[in-house]
């Protein structure tokens, strides 16, 4: 069963990859870019991914996540003049250290308490962004120019929309890599265990408090990436990155891609976030009221997600 | 300087009042029912719209206190029939959670395209004021707030006194001794939600002639809501009257001193305080 | 059994993806149209103001369309909902320039999105109009691609200095939503006033949302004659209604009293003052102006009070739909523009244009700045008056010009 699996997924991972290296170079500018926002979700999405989906904790309030790794990467370019790699060493230290902090400090609180932590301090975390207009420009935000990539004796500029593309998806291809290899790995599966069965995991000598920080910096990272490279993109931010719409963004991408299947997390935002579009052109009154009614839908009737179902029609085919 | 702290510790008691009665049905929905209710915000905004257009067709906004939460009532009946009561039991929070986060935009999206997005107001029942610490004070906002104390104190009879409310207590307590004793438990789910989304209502209603009534006027109170609710401990009745005494005093002590964004934040450092020390929250039971 | 829908649900999702237009095939037109595209907010805070001008925008849109568009060509209108979500415009301004190829923009009242957009616009080289109100969007933080179709937040409060000094008082105190149009209205009033010898005595911020404002108007001290408010729709409600309950009896500048009734201001609905971009009566339009206002007002269902057919949103504002579609008109026109490499030829002609009240320019004649792309037009001083929202009286834009110097020249780039 183990190498069954592995048989068909690593083929149809590179597949899919090397389609994301060739065919974009023939679409349209705009689902170029349409591309580059669906990974930047996915990446966002598989932060939710790992602390839910893998550890078993609700973290309702990834948008912390999502709008420092935002900030810390835009204030060092902005206020520091910064060159975009330096800028994002700086957002993954910033970004480790707090959800380090932030891990440690929650992890030991039983799973209602733990859900209850997240709602508030991204409550919190919005009213500081929106209070604080010096620093994050609140509501109407901060633009700035994103310097070029610089790669010694030469730079790629990210005014080209492909050189934003490769750089997103090579970014989005390591973390993905990275975590899926770590979830590999011992450690990555007691994680696991942390999910299936925190009390057993404990009696079987793990400490869960441990794994829960591990897994919740991780989480954290992940999350905080995809918000500087959403800034980087856009050239812009504001304080509307920490509203809780981006969480319930990621959760409701995370739950219909399929939420413990890593890849769940990118087939999630890619299905939703065309049909989001589509529908917000068609009928801008009706869309959130059909998004609502498809989150509500989703995890009544599919709450394994789109790849989640398919994964257990195979292993029904399979038995 | 005396003067300015009484003024804002009066208001400060109102809206705690205020603030204690839409919070308790947050506890109670959750205490009951395991369901982070975040559509409360919508519900106390259905509250308002309903009270405005009670207050515009029947030409007085008294009546509302009866209507607001008879549609409100039906509203949650409808919302927990088709979507909720499937999840209440044996699945983990997450799902109810997210079914209330689609109703949330659900209900303010189609209270956006009912109610239009212009701000409406109504006039004040009371149009009295009072002297109070150099200025005037609204005699309106007194009534809100006894009223909210009275309306808690009513829920607390029912809970203790009534044979509802004891079926209530019942359920919470262990749901299948209940059930084997005869307690009716679906319906009793059911009976939790639809009271946890009237007190939202109610303290729409309440609130509306004090500001003014917008589609998306959720958002002002679900935030102070969650936090008094959390703090309070989940299902703690009288943790969440104290809870939004300290959120709403705090606040309003400070804001005489410092700028009052500022004090909010720090009463919110507060609230995240006593949270940190008290998981469980403020009370142990 | 659950099994079966997940997969039906998902085989379901993802068929659909099937029939995503993933390019929607052009209608063979005779003449290539001109597609003007629209970052309205229809939904959220600012939904009164979004839905207004795209009514009138679309309206403008069908008038051209009937007298054989622009430059003959037709013309397509396509809007999309900003959401009041800076983030949200400005990927739908992507949208419309890269998937719907949009030849020009408008962009809604939001100033977030206004400020954000002015670098997207020069990226995607597509001349944009802003309704926002900052004034840096054609200042410190614009650029040659983008115009504003309006007088931003200082001009009207230049216009409303010289009334306040004479009606209001010599000190005020400022209170505003914390935000980049909030502060400007009160930083903007401090200054300007200032220099007519009304003294600001102070100033605070409230975040966007809040309910209770009695903690800051505790604070207004004694010897204000009057308060500047930098609030907007619902928060100016609760603002006139619980300073009235409070005691306060002194008179507000609001910074806008878009869709707002009368009634809904309370008891202390006369006392509010506020200095708005068009006057909600058409009475109050001056003589020559008057006719052509009447004129756009029966097009596009206004009545005499200056209220929609569904009684939602008011008139005061909504003009600069109706009016950056003439603008764009009087651009392409003018300067024989026929694709996006003729864009500097565009911008060359409306730098400078100067236009007198028409059907296309129904709120009053104006100046299209040169260096800065502002638009220098009348202000109205408006009053809630006995059941009214009655016009006061009007600066026109001529006097405004020399007290509103601009800061950049964008002809240099």
């Amino acid at each position: 069963m183990e190498s069954n699996k592995k048989g068909y997924k690593l083929p149809l991972l590179l597949g899919v990859f090397s389609l994301l290296i060739i065919v974009p170079n023939f679409l349209s500018p705009f689902y170029k870019q349409l591309l580059i926002e669906i990974l930047v979700f996915g990446l966002f999405s598989l932060g939710f991914d790992i602390i839910f989906g893998f550890t078993g904790l609700l973290n309702f309030g990834t948008s912390v996540f999502f709008g420092l790794g935002g900030y810390s990467v835009l204030l060092p370019i902005l206020h520091w003049n910064m060159g975009v790699w330096a800028a994002l060493l700086i957002m993954i230290i910033v970004c480790s250290l707090f959800s380090l902090v932030y891990g440690f400090l929650i992890s030991r609180f039983k799973s209602h308490y733990f859900v209850a932590f997240t709602i508030v301090v991204s409550m919190i975390f919005f009213y500081i962004a929106m209070a604080n207009r010096p620093i994050t420009g609140a509501d109407e935000g901060l633009t700035f120019k994103v310097p070029p990539l610089n790669f010694g004796f030469f730079s790629l500029s990210f005014n080209n929309t492909m050189v934003k593309y490769y750089f997103v998806l090579a970014i989005c291809s390591i973390v993905f890599f990275l975590v899926w290899k770590f979830f590999r790995t011992p450690y990555g599966k007691a994680i696991i265990a942390v999910r299936e069965n925190e009390d057993r995991a404990k009696m079987l000598g793990y400490s869960t408090t441990n794994l829960k920080v591990v897994s919740f910096t991780l989480s954290g990272v992940v999350s905080g990436v995809a918000g500087a490279l959403y800034v980087l993109h856009l050239g812009f931010s504001s304080a509307h990155s920490f509203f809780w719409l981006w969480t319930a963004r990621s959760v409701w991408w995370t739950i219909t891609g399929g939420v413990g299947t890593l890849i769940g997390a990118f087939v999630g935002p890619g299905v939703l976030v065309f049909f989001e579009d589509l529908i917000s052109t068609w009928n801008p009154d009706l869309y959130l009221i059909i998004m609502g009614v498809i989150m509500i839908l989703v995890i009544i009737l599919a709450p394994q997600g789109i790849v989640g179902s398919i994964q257990t029609l195979f292993t029904k085919r399979g038995r | 300087m005396i003067d300015a702290i009484g003024l804002s510790l009066v208001n400060a008691a109102v809206w705690a009042c205020i603030i204690a009665m839409v919070s308790l049905g947050l506890t109670l929905i959750y205490g009951q029912l395991n369901i982070i209710n975040i559509a409360h915000g919508a519900m106390y905004a259905i509250g308002a719209i309903t009270a405005f257009y009670v207050a515009d067709f029947l030409g007085s906004w008294t009546y509302s206190l009866l209507i607001s939460p008879l549609i409100m009532a039906i509203i949650a009946i409808i919302i927990y029939i088709s979507s909720l009561r499937f999840r209440i039991v044996g699945y983990p929070v997450a799902v109810t959670l997210i079914i209330s986060y689609g109703l949330m935009f659900i209900l303010e999206q189609l209270t956006l395209l009912i109610f239009g997005g212009a701000p409406r107001n109504i006039s004040n029942p009371l149009p009295y004021q009072i002297g109070l610490f150099g200025r005037t004070y609204s005699v309106y906002r007194i009534f809100a707030a006894i009223f909210s104390l009275a309306t808690i104190g009513a829920l607390l009879a029912f809970l203790g006194k009534t044979k509802l409310g004891l079926w209530i207590r019942a359920t919470n307590q262990d749901h299948d001794t209940a059930s084997a004793m005869g307690v009716p438990v679906p319906f009793v789910y059911m009976l939790t939600y639809v009271l946890g989304s009237i007190l939202a209502a109610l303290g729409g209603a309440l609130v509306a002639p004090m500001t003014s009534i917008t589609h998306n006027m959720g958002h002002e109170i679900v935030i102070d809501a969650f936090i008094v609710v959390i703090v309070a401990g989940f299902g703690s009745i009288p943790g969440t009257i104290l809870s939004a005494l300290i959120l709403s005093l705090s606040n309003g002590l400070f804001s005489v001193f410092i700028n009052p964004v500022l004090a909010k934040g720090i009463s919110l450092a507060i609230m995240v305080g006593i949270l940190y020390r008290r998981p469980e929250g403020i009370m142990r039971y | 059994m659950k099994t079966r829908y997940s997969v039906l649900f998902s085989i379901l999702i993802l068929v659909s993806i099937h029939f995503i237009p993933f390019d929607a095939p052009e209608e063979a037109a005779a003449v290539e149209p001109i597609r003007i595209g629209a970052v309205y907010d229809l939904t959220g805070g600012l939904s009164v103001y979004g839905n207004g001008s795209n009514m009138t925008a679309k309206a403008a849109v069908e008038r051209i369309n009937k007298s054989g568009g622009i430059a003959g060509r037709p013309v397509k209108y396509i809007v999309e909902d900003g959401a009041t979500d800076a983030t949200t415009g400005l990927r739908k301004f992507r949208k419309l320039v890269l998937k719907d190829e949009c030849d020009f923009v408008l962009l809604s009242c939001n100033s977030g999105l206004g400020i954000g957009a002015v670098p997207l616009a020069k990226e995607l080289e597509t001349v944009a109009f802003s309704e926002g109100t900052a004034r840096e969007i054609t200042g410190k933080k614009g650029n040659r691609y983008v115009f504003r179709q309006v007088d931003n937040a200082e001009m009207a409060a230049i216009a409303m200095a010289q009334f306040a000094a004479k009606e209001l008082g010599k000190n005020a105190y400022g209170m505003g939503a914390d935000y980049e149009w909030g502060h400007s209205v009160v930083d903007t009033a401090e200054k300007v006033f200032g220099k007519v010898g009304v003294k600001m005595l102070d100033k605070n911020f409230s975040p966007i949302g809040t309910v209770d404002f009695v903690p800051y108007l505790s604070r207004v001290p004694k010897e204000a004659n009057f308060i500047v408010a930098g609030y907007f729709t619902a928060d100016i409600v609760k603002l006139t209604n619980q300073a009235w309950e409070l005691g306060s009896r002194i008179p507000i500048f609001a910074g806008t009293l878009q869709s707002i009734r009368y009634e809904d201001l309370g008891p202390g609905a006369d006392l509010v003052w506020c200095g708005a971009y068009g006057s909600r009566s058409l009475e109050g339009y001056p003589l020559d102006v008057r006719p052509f206002q009447k004129a756009y007002r029966d097009i596009v269902g206004l009545n005499e009070e200056g209220w929609e057919r569904t009684g939602k949103i008011s008139g005061e504002y909504i003009w600069m739909g109706w009016e950056g579609v003439s603008w764009i008109k009087k651009g392409v026109e003018d300067s024989g523009w026929k694709s996006k490499r003729d864009n500097l030829k565009f911008m060359k002609a409306l730098e400078g244009a100067k236009v007198k009240a028409s059907l296309e320019f129904p709120s009053g004649g104006k100046i299209m700045r040169a260096e800065d792309h502002q638009v220098i037009a009348d202000v109205y001083v408006i009053k809630a008056e006995k059941g009214k929202i009655v016009t006061k009286a009007c600066m026109r834009g001529e006097e405004i010009l020399p007290l509103y110097p601009p800061n950049v020249d964008f002809r240099k780039e």
